[in-house]
């Protein structure tokens, strides 16, 4: 499993700053968190937030339950998203910013599938500085 | 950094934010105003929504409106009682950000957010001009509010969710005139109050074609010792409007629980 971090400083290339409805005090806006190889488990299609549920292997062979928040449907729409654009057993590199208690959740950002398509959760926040490998 | 940010997404956008106070964009004119009969109706056809896309925006985190909200920094003039108000509150936005207990009425009751807080959830809103009323179609709720155009506004209506709307067309604007609005409502995601008599202007005036922007007024001596005002930019959008978002207690007591209860424990 890679974890990457991409640093704090980010440029807003759109305004990404818009996230969740609720704020995102619990979650960590200066990192991001990605998982090359999550499996989707579970989605969840709903307001105030739809949730996207995935396992991804530790580097211990440990298999990690993650969920994680996205935009409500009538956000997802517009940017391309159906219910059914992740089903379980999909496998996807996931790009999220991680919960600051370090429990198994996060704030999604974007999802990039095997062929290179990418769906986007919020416009896209750009790295100013280097990524920097957390394990 | 922050700062930094915003400051780039600002002046990259030109988005302002709903609660700086600004110079007044115009004077504020009477409500019961009449255009020219022959004056062309101004097109303010289609579905608008924030300039990133078909939700975010308004009083986002890092907006540096947002961030100073009940701060010395902060340019809204409160009237004492207003001030201890918000920084009472327990908004899930703004300096006082906090996921836990949250005294936001939507957020808590699923309450109706009312105007000019409507404009900052992040989904689109769609006009339909008729001669007599021109309704304003919110996606999040999704809710309807009727502006009766060209008349006055009855004698002291009572206080409600949405208030009593009023409107009329100078030139390319549309200046819709509210009053009698509850005081249950928040101004914005950060709290701010207002009194049961809010005086609200908003002008809505289409920059170009995929753009509009809203100039608001805020008269409300209870609560504010002058007024205030404020602005934000709308981007034309493709394709979402049809989805509404419903506010379903429901299924946020199910989002609290496998969301918001986790993210907010203490660090184990």
């Amino acid at each position: 499993m890679k974890r990457i971090s991409l640093l704090a400083a980010v440029l807003l290339l759109a305004a990404g700053a818009a996230m969740a409805h609720h704020g995102t005090a619990g979650y960590d806006e200066t990192n991001m968190t990605t998982f090359g190889k999550a499996t989707i488990t579970q989605i969840e299609w709903a307001n105030p937030h739809c949730q996207i549920h995935f396992d991804v292997t530790n580097d211990k062979g440990v298999v990690e339950h993650w969920n994680v928040e996205a935009p409500p449907p009538s956000m997802l729409a517009p940017r391309q998203w159906t219910r059914k654009s992740l089903q379980a057993g999909d496998m996807v590199k996931i790009e999220f910013h991680a919960a600051k208690n370090g429990a198994p959740f996060g704030i999604i950002q974007r999802v990039t599938f095997a062929d290179g398509r990418i769906l986007r959760a919020y416009p896209d926040r750009e790295p100013q500085q280097s990524q920097q490998s957390q394990q | 950094m922050r700062n930094l940010m915003m400051a780039a997404a600002t002046a990259l956008l030109g988005v302002a934010a709903l609660c700086a106070a600004g110079p007044r964009p115009q004077a504020a004119s009477q409500a019961n105003a009449k255009p020219a009969a022959s004056a062309p109706i101004p097109d303010l056809s289609g579905d608008w929504g924030n300039p990133v896309g078909a939700g975010g925006g308004g009083f986002v985190i890092g907006d540096p409106g947002d961030r100073k909200a009940g701060t010395p920094q902060d340019p809204t003039p409160y009237q004492p009682w207003a001030l201890a108000k918000l920084n009472s509150e327990r908004p899930e936005n703004g300096p006082h950000a906090t996921f836990e207990n949250t005294t936001d009425p939507r957020l808590k009751y699923c309450d109706p957010v009312g105007v000019p807080r409507i404009y900052l959830v992040p989904t689109q809103f769609r006009f339909v001009q008729t001669p007599d009323i021109v309704y304003i179609l919110y996606q999040y709720g999704p809710t309807w509010r009727p502006v009766a155009m060209n008349r006055p506004h009855r004698d002291d209506p009572d206080p409600t969710w949405w208030g009593e709307s009023v409107g009329h067309y100078e030139g390319d604007t549309l200046v819709i005139d509210t009053i009698g609005l509850s005081d249950k409502t928040w101004l914005d995601h950060v709290g701010r109050p207002h009194s049961d008599e809010l005086h609200l202007i908003e002008r809505f005036r289409r920059i170009d074609k995929n753009t509009l922007q809203m100039d608001l007024t805020f008269d409300d001596p209870k609560a504010y010792t002058k007024t205030w005002y404020g602005k934000k930019i709308f981007a034309i959008q493709h394709g979402g409007f049809d989805d509404a978002y419903a506010c379903s207690m429901s299924e946020y007591e199910h989002f609290r629980q496998s969301i918001v209860d986790p993210v907010t424990a203490p660090k184990k």
